[in-house]
């Protein structure tokens, strides 16, 4: 016989989840060195939209939560190679080069230059789960092993029962890279070009892309687009940076340990006047959660 | 973003033989073995020493010797303890050339410890077995005049059509420089990659650009400005979007 | 069979488990169910039924009885000290199982209702006849011989305290009282019964004091928060609140007592 019984309706449920999604935030920063490429980003991540399906086998699917990425920013430095002239042999004899022309360099960058790239609205992301609800009687780290409830509770460190998503599987898609990225990064191609070299006289400009067999060439050998910019972004975000997987391990560990989706202190306080007095105090055990497919039922019973 | 640019490289349109400058060389066989000093000049103002052992033992059969880094080294006094050295196997050849700055060298060699004041070599007059080569970059036309003997040629500096395969694919232009004159006497020098004069007569070999890339007459003291940026253009805040 | 069919939220406490708050709440609270005059204070032990009360109590210096005024010897400046203890309380949702209405209270048990039985003991202190001889005198009210102030009265020396309890059954309804966000669940006394005494009159007397005292100090201090009958939901997003479910044919009673326990059902709203 339940003693205490708690009913959440799938619309009300949705509700609890929605105020535990909107507290989601993560920021990150990374980067990598490809050789004559380095790629640095840093974004902060939101969770926007999703739905919830409560299911008769004791779990919730919540599909289509969107990845909000803002902002995110990508840095990308370029090697852009030296430019040198010489080297050519003048007297060649059987046995090899007898005068070789030293080689002497023309043009270099110092530092590499730096490309920063707003990617903000670029990329559209979903992450899909199944999930268990898992209560938790959980003590708050505050508080001391010396503490009464009583004491613990006036202290403001009360334990508590705590409701959390527990995922069973996780998933992110990659739903979308606009098609501007292109334009975006075919833009920062153009402005490296621009910046290095477009002061230049023309006929300096026309020996330096012959020199280096294309200005704007090199610039995207360095990049290495390839003939699919949104495949390049996405690889370099997903397979260099691991930064998908960073973000469902973050999800996932948000909703399972640090963000419930709701609790109560154990014990629960009576909401009556004091006066001074001390609060009373009751004691909830045994608590339990079911999902259906309508509702979430939580029973417990009130302690001796 | 500081962008380092051989301004001299890009700015000359003159190349001499008895001043040399960036992007020139020359190529002076050492048949003999000995200690040698050398002295880089401006006019006639020393501006650096440096010492050239020429030995049977040694491994080198090139030694190439940058005059600018010797001037901007400060190698003038013989007293200097760290007077830079070079060795060379005899028979080797020793390569003076100018890396960077405006240049206008002359360069010497001396016997060391010699009695005679008299330099076993001066860039002044290149002798037979001397190889004087530069590395035009600007595309144009360019008299060439050996000033010893007054016999002239006419080369065009230009840049492939063929990109980068055709740049890679290019050798210099090898011309003989005799009493009879320059042979060839006219052709195409690939940009940056230039022409070299194999010496047969006491000579002092002048190049000057006579027209640009554009057509227009060019005299032998005009030059392009062509200045490094102090200042690029910063991205706009947000980058590009 | 869902719970949340006409609503978003719902809660219910078994009887069994109210009854367990009951007793923590005599337990942690002894002041609200004890009452007596300050003799009582320094000699607990002379209380009609001892008090278990929760450490607590006595580590944070909370009262064991809330103290009263002396019993007046009328017509004079003297008074009687005495106890009232609430001993048992013990409620019985519909359907009644463990609480047997008594004939007054016309049984059975309606629906909505809940039984309540009550056990009351009250201890008079008496003071000896040969001490009491020494305070009779004239001078009856020594402070004073204003009719209407009596002034302050002195207690009269204690001899034996005399002990004895009544049961009672009470006929209550739940009610949800409160304004709008601060809604509680209340108990109303519908009727009361004192196991028969003799004659009516004091009987009836008895039934009405008793009443008045549960109604007054006990009931109208025990009153459900809504968030307590639903553990307190936190964390309800931003801009969202919970209102009673509205009366509707779906929803006949809110709060709901039947099966044996309350029963509130709620909606979850956007605030204004």
């Amino acid at each position: 016989m339940t003693e205490v019984t708690l009913a959440v309706s799938e619309a009300a449920f949705t509700n609890l989840f929605e105020g535990v999604r909107d507290n989601f935030t993560a920021s990150k920063s990374d980067s990598k060195d490809f050789g004559a490429l380095t790629a640095a980003y840093n974004v902060g991540v939101r969770l926007e939209n999703g739905t919830v399906d409560m299911r008769d086998d004791n779990t919730v699917l919540i599909k289509e939560l969107d990845i909000v990425y803002d902002p995110l920013s990508l840095t990308l430095g370029l090697d852009i190679p030296s430019i040198c002239v010489g080297g050519q042999c003048i007297l060649p004899t059987p046995w090899g080069c007898a005068i070789r022309l030293p080689r002497i360099c023309v043009f270099e960058s110092d530092p590499d230059i730096e490309v920063p790239i707003n990617l903000d609205g670029v990329i559209r992301s979903e992450i899909s789960g199944s999930f268990e609800v898992v209560p938790r009687h959980e003590s708050d780290p505050g508080r001391l092993a010396a503490m009464s409830d009583l004491d613990a509770h006036l202290a403001g460190v009360p334990d508590k029962w705590n409701f959390y998503l527990d995922p069973e599987w996780l998933d992110i898609d990659v739903i979308d890279i606009a098609d501007t990225v292109g334009n975006i990064l075919d833009n920062a191609v153009d402005w490296i070009v621009d910046t290095l070299f477009g002061w230049l006289p023309s006929w300096a400009r026309d020996l330096v892309d012959a020199i280096l067999g294309g200005l704007v060439s090199v610039v995207r050998a360095i990049l290495d687009f390839g003939d699919d910019v949104s495949e390049w972004l996405s690889d370099l975000f997903n397979v260099s940076f691991g930064l998908f997987d960073f973000i469902v391990t973050l999800v996932a560990d948000y909703f399972a340990k640090q963000y419930p989706l709701f609790g109560f202190e154990e014990p629960l306080p009576l909401p009556i006047p004091n006066n001074g007095l001390n609060p009373i105090l009751i004691p909830i055990t045994d608590v339990t959660i079911a999902v259906s497919n309508t509702e979430a039922v939580i029973t417990a019973d009130v302690g001796a | 973003m500081p962008i380092k640019l051989n301004t001299a490289a890009f700015k000359t349109v003159v190349s001499h033989s008895d001043a040399l400058s960036v992007l020139c060389s020359i190529a002076h066989p050492c048949q003999k073995t000995g200690s040698f000093q050398g002295r880089v000049l401006q006019g006639r103002r020393v501006v650096a020493k440096f010492l050239l052992n020429v030995d049977d033992n040694a491994t080198s059969t090139q030694a190439n010797i940058d005059l600018a880094s010797l001037v901007e080294g400060g190698q003038v006094s013989t007293r200097s303890k760290k007077m830079k050295a070079f060795s060379l196997k005899t028979g080797g050849y020793a390569l003076f050339y100018v890396s960077a700055g405006k240049g206008r060298y002359v360069v010497e060699l001396r016997k060391s410890n010699a009695a005679s004041s008299k330099p076993v070599f001066s860039s002044r007059v290149l002798n037979k077995g001397d190889i004087f080569s530069a590395q035009l970059i600007r595309p144009g036309r360019y008299n060439v005049t050996n000033t010893k003997n007054d016999k002239k040629a006419v080369y065009d500096v230009v840049v492939p059509d063929g990109g980068q395969k055709a740049m890679l694919a290019a050798t210099p232009l090898m011309v003989t420089c005799s009493d009879k004159g320059f042979d060839p006497r006219e052709g195409e020098v690939t940009a940056s990659v230039g022409v070299a004069f194999v010496i047969e007569t006491p000579s002092a070999v002048h190049i000057d650009m006579y027209k640009n890339e554009k057509g227009k007459l060019i005299s032998s003291l005009a030059t392009q400005k062509i200045r490094t940026p102090r200042y690029v253009r910063p991205m706009r805040a947000g980058g590009l979007s | 069979m869902t719970y949340t069919g006409n609503c978003d939220v719902y809660g219910a406490f078994h009887e069994d488990a109210i009854n367990k708050v009951v007793h923590h709440v005599m337990h942690q609270r002894p002041s609200m169910f004890n009452y007596a005059t300050f003799w009582f204070v320094e000699h607990l032990v002379e209380l009609c039924k001892n008090i278990d009360a929760h450490s607590e109590v006595g580590l944070k210096n909370n009262p064991m009885i809330t103290v009263e005024p002396l019993l007046p010897i009328v017509g004079t400046n003297y008074g009687l000290d005495f106890c009232l203890q609430v001993t048992e309380l013990e409620l019985d949702f519909h359907p009644s199982t463990n609480i047997n209405l008594p004939p007054e209270l016309n049984p059975p048990l309606k629906e909505q209702h809940l039984a309540l039985r009550a056990k009351v003991c009250v201890g008079v202190a008496c003071p000896d006849k040969d001490i009491l001889d020494q305070y009779t005198t004239t001078e009856a009210r020594p402070g004073g011989n204003d009719i209407n102030d009596p002034g302050p009265r002195t207690a009269l020396p204690i001899g034996k305290i005399n002990c004895f309890c009544l049961e009672g059954i009470a006929d209550c309804h739940v009610k949800m009282t409160g304004g709008p966000g601060a809604e509680e669940v209340s108990i109303a006394l519908d009727g009361f019964e004192i196991v028969d005494i003799k004659p009516e009159g004091l009987e009836n007397a008895l039934e009405c004091y008793i009443a008045t005292t549960l109604r007054l100090a006990v009931l109208s201090k025990f009153k459900l928060a809504l968030d307590f009958l639903t553990l307190t939901i936190e964390q309800i997003p931003m801009g969202l609140s919970l209102k009673p479910t509205p009366i509707s044919p779906d929803v006949e009673f809110n709060p709901s007592v039947a099966d044996d326990q309350l029963a509130v059902f709620m909606d979850l709203e956007v605030a204004p």
